[in-house]
């Protein structure tokens, strides 16, 4: 019975050395493997290495002095694998959320492309009436800049006109009237000059259901002196 | 009967921490080899029988504890190879 103690020694040994070699040397090629999972992995095979050395000197009956170490061994072994699996499982999460990041940037970067494309001006007006955004149609129009620290400057100032009745209106008004479908403007500029535009608007609800500010459309309707 | 502490311990560990260990591997969305279980499974048989030797039939548990380890010894390296080969086939995979 004891050389098959001694045989089944010898397979564990062999078995725990060549789990050894794949943690540390094979090709993983996934973020869940990184090189901590790998050393802590391997580590934990090299328990069941020293266990089965151990174990074959004891009952090939050359020596016993590495027997009193083997219970510490043994013990560090199902924390071990338990902290390899839980380490991969937060690797697995970090990878999910750096990719989901990677493909809001594309997406936003894709939107701000297709925004900036438009011949037409796109602003983002907060409920207090601040433009927060407008895009390259809104600087040719209206000669408006956005950096990219999200404030936007008008410059020179200029007043808009309800073309129909004559009243003088603002971004903020517009912003904070609900939707608006293709109302005609005119931007009057200091030099006396004006511009006509046709507005349009969608109010975007923050959270809580409250109105958080607009996005505002607009074209020019025609141009003269 | 003679058992150590220790090999209660290394039991309980195994029984305690089994179920965190299963919910996470079930959680990565890879597959657990077969040869996983089999690792386990040898380990939770080898934890028994070395307390189980204590009480009866020593020589023969005994044997049996140590076949254990022989067991899980190549079933682990088998399942690291099938791991290394699952990722591998996941990281060429088309997107």
């Amino acid at each position: 019975m004891n050389n098959g103690v001694v045989l089944a020694d010898a397979i564990s040994t062999f078995g725990f050395i060549v789990a050894v070699g794949i943690a540390l040397f094979a090709r993983f090629e996934s973020p869940l493997v990184t090189k901590s999972v790998r050393l802590v992995f391997a580590a934990a095979m090299g328990l069941y290495v020293f266990v089965g050395v151990s174990n074959l000197l004891e009952h090939s009956g050359i020596a016993a002095v590495f027997d009193t170490y083997e219970d510490f061994a043994e013990i560090l072994f199902i924390p071990a694998i338990a902290y390899v699996v839980s380490t991969m499982l937060q690797n697995q999460q970090l990878d999910t959320q750096a990719k989901t990041a990677r493909l809001m940037r594309q997406q936003n970067d894709l939107l701000l492309n297709i925004v900036d494309t438009v011949p037409g001006g796109i602003l983002v007006v907060g409920p207090t009436g601040t433009v927060t955004f407008a895009n390259d149609g809104a600087e040719q129009l209206l000669g408006m800049t956005s950096d990219s620290g999200g404030s936007v400057r008008i410059e020179p100032s200029w007043t808009l006109v309800d073309t129909q009745t004559g009243t003088t209106t603002s971004l903020a008004q517009i912003a904070s009237g609900g939707a608006l479908a293709r109302k005609p403007l005119t931007a009057r500029w200091p030099d006396g000059t004006q511009t006509e535009l046709v507005f349009s608007s969608t109010p975007m609800s923050a959270q809580g259901g409250e109105l958080g500010g607009s996005v505002v459309a607009f074209e020019a309707a025609g141009h003269r002196a | 009967m003679t058992y150590q502490p220790s090999e209660i311990a290394d039991l309980i560990l195994l029984i305690a921490l089994g179920p965190v260990i299963v919910v996470a591997l079930r959680r990565i969305s890879l597959d657990v080899p077969w040869a996983g279980f089999v690792a386990f499974g040898a380990m939770l048989w080898s934890y028994v029988f070395t307390i189980a030797e204590g009480f009866v039939l020593p020589d023969l548990f005994n044997l049996f504890e140590h076949l254990g380890y022989a067991v899980a010894g190549l079933a682990f390296a088998i399942m690291l190879a099938q791991f290394a080969s699952a990722m591998r086939a996941m990281g060429e995979r088309p997107r």
